[in-house]
């Protein structure tokens, strides 16, 4: 659709209706008719509502504003930045006290660029422990593993609005 | 002769058919030597390591794993005199 991460457009029609109300007050009749605006939303915005207000100016003064009960009409949220999907082609190679991970690119970026991949050790009753590797990243050794402890690795790409894949999960048994 | 078994930790379940290696050392020396044997564990998942240690002999027995599904392991240290 055009727009990056974030980003809003809003589009706002002058009419009659609106223009009868604004008589007198500068707005002349070819200035009727639809604008827009495109806002960027901070990503610290996500999940939260927004209004948005129109303010209509000539020589820089306000003529109105949507805020005292003027009409804002056609707002569009265009945002279409998804989630990406997990890596493809994840494998585990498990070793002495130490497993490799690897995987191919998130190339499903849900439209925006993939910033990261999120790596998970798991020993079972234990807290995972998160390493975050760079989008060019296709392995990662985990060492300092225990003898005799079976372990679960995971796996989720991260895109640049901060949406996470669903994990991938592998699993090595321990052996004594 | 030195022996052993290999299984998995979870289950129990004994681990046929791995290459599992012997380390030695003269007892006393910090470094592991550079050669080592190899044994295939059977059925029920034992190995056996036939050896003439010339002098005190510290041994250990390396399962490496390189596999998709296990990680591997170490035994304690033995020594033999």
């Amino acid at each position: 659709m055009g727009q990056r991460p974030g980003q809003v457009d809003l589009q706002v029609r002058l009419d009659r209706r609106h223009h009868r109300q604004l008589a007198g007050q500068g707005v002349r009749r070819r200035q009727r008719g639809w604008t827009s605006s495109r806002a960027t939303l901070a990503t610290t915005l996500k999940g939260k509502q927004v209004k948005f207000r129109f303010r209509l100016q000539s020589d820089g003064l306000d003529l109105a504003s949507s805020a005292y009960g003027w009409w804002v009409d056609g707002v569009s949220v265009n945002s279409c930045v998804k989630a990406p999907l997990a890596p493809p082609s994840v494998a585990i190679s498990g070793h002495h006290r130490t497993a490799t991970l690897t995987w191919g690119a998130a190339d499903v970026n849900g439209g925006d660029a993939i910033k990261a991949y999120a790596v998970y050790v798991n020993a079972p009753g234990q807290t995972p422990v998160r390493t975050t590797l760079a989008a060019t990243a296709r392995s990662y050794t985990f060492s300092g593993l225990t003898d005799k402890v079976g372990y679960t690795f995971k796996i989720q790409a991260e895109n640049a609005s901060g949406l996470y894949s669903p994990y991938v999960t592998k699993a090595l048994i321990g052996t004594g | 002769m030195l022996s052993g078994v290999l299984t998995r930790t979870d289950t129990g379940v004994a681990l046929a058919g791995r290459s599992v290696t012997l380390h030695s050392r003269k007892h006393g020396v910090t470094a592991w030597s550079t050669t080592v044997k190899t044994a295939t564990t059977d059925s029920t998942g034992h190995y056996k390591f036939t050896v003439t240690p010339s002098g005190s002999t510290d041994y250990y027995v390396e399962y490496l794993a390189n596999s998709s599904t296990a990680l591997g392991t170490g035994s304690s240290t033995v020594t033999v005199s």
